[in-house]
């Protein structure tokens, strides 16, 4: 496909939008549940290696590790560090729901402030792409977090 | 009968009018144009596109941030019809939309305050790095000047020589008096016409 073509924008081959992979990003959960997701033949390398911020599925390691390193990969992660537009920023500027949109600015400003204090684990959750590892790491978050929700639980 | 917001410019979208594209997320995403649609295919940020309400808000060319733009919400709580309520809403609308029409303008006001001044100051600073920009339009009017006096002499000229005529005026005169001519012939032929119809009449 040349700089334009309109096959890459037919609505079939639509790809992930830009404020699903916000979502996506936005908890640890997800972003685990991303890299560690089951052996499926129908994707490529298994649906083992995948870039969370281009939503892509890649063959193997080597193919993934030179994926972040290039611009196209670079330019997505910059282009994921500002809020997505959605519906709701088309219609506060006519004037609707103007409240609710700005509760959404507010998120996106703490969300920013907590990324900026947990990049680097941040990272390392994203970019680690053998899915064992982050197998054997699971767990250990996982454990003290389930206790705590039944004993809220309990509390109420 | 429900009036949607365009996703990509805001405008209004009526029944009847634009397109809605459903992700398979169930979102719905509705258009006022094919061009607000192919932008949205395109992926183009509508924060960046000059021609969206949503830049013009985001960049702080209208009032984004106002007491009386947050009436309009969706509430997910029906209300119970109420007679007076209806009645102090609707005098309520018109009086909201009065007092967002005065701060709009307010806002406008204040935006543009000092853009003379401002222009001014650029146009005087450019005239300074540039001087020959004056001299310029000194060799125009002074062009000028010789061209008009120019014209003047020949005035004069032509009226004491009347007899000597150039060469060119010469040639002048003749295509001049071939369009003189033609004139005539098509006169004559008007009249022949004319005088064809009559017969017919007749």
């Amino acid at each position: 496909m040349g700089r334009y073509s309109v096959k890459r924008y037919k609505t079939k081959r639509r790809t992930r939008d830009l404020d699903l992979i916000y979502n996506d990003l936005g908890s640890k959960e997800s972003i685990l549940k991303l890299k560690n997701q089951e052996l499926d033949e129908t994707k490529p390398g298994m649906g083992q290696f995948y870039c969370i911020h281009c939503a892509k599925y890649f063959e193997n390691e080597q193919a993934i590790q030179t994926h972040y390193k290039s611009k196209i990969h670079k330019r997505r992660v910059k282009e994921l560090k500002a809020r997505p537009y959605t519906n709701l920023e088309s219609e506060a500027a006519t004037g609707s729901n103007l409240e609710k949109f700005l509760e959404s600015v507010e998120r996106h400003k703490q969300r920013i402030a907590e990324e900026e204090l947990h990049k680097e684990e941040i990272h390392n959750l994203v970019t680690i792409n053998n899915p064992k590892i982050i197998a054997l790491e699971q767990p250990t978050p996982e454990t003290p977090i389930e206790p705590l929700d039944e004993n809220e639980v309990v509390m109420k | 009968m429900r009036i949607y917001q365009c996703h990509f410019c805001s405008s209004p979208v009526y029944p009847g009018h634009g397109m809605m594209f459903v992700r398979n997320d169930a979102k719905e995403f509705r258009f006022c144009r094919s061009k607000c649609h192919k932008a949205f295919k395109q992926r183009r940020n509508p924060r960046k596109l000059k021609w969206t309400k949503a830049f013009r808000k985001a960049a702080g060319k209208e009032l984004a941030v106002d007491s009386t733009l947050t009436f309009s919400a969706r509430r997910n709580v029906p209300v119970r019809y109420n007679r007076d309520l209806v009645q102090t809403t609707l005098k309520a609308m018109a009086r909201v939309e009065e007092i967002r029409a005065k701060r709009e303008r307010a806002f406008y006001k204040n935006r543009m305050k000092g853009n003379k001044e401002r222009q001014y100051d650029l146009d005087k600073k450019l005239v300074e790095n540039n001087p020959e920009l004056l001299r310029i339009r000194e060799v125009e009017i002074a062009k000028k000047l010789a061209k008009e006096e120019a014209r003047a002499n020949r005035i004069e000229q032509d009226d004491e020589e009347e007899e000597e005529v150039s060469e060119d005026e010469e040639m002048d005169i003749e295509s001049e008096e071939e369009s003189e001519e033609e004139e005539v012939r098509q006169r004559v032929l008007l009249k022949n016409k004319r005088q064809q119809r009559s017969k017919r009449v007749l």
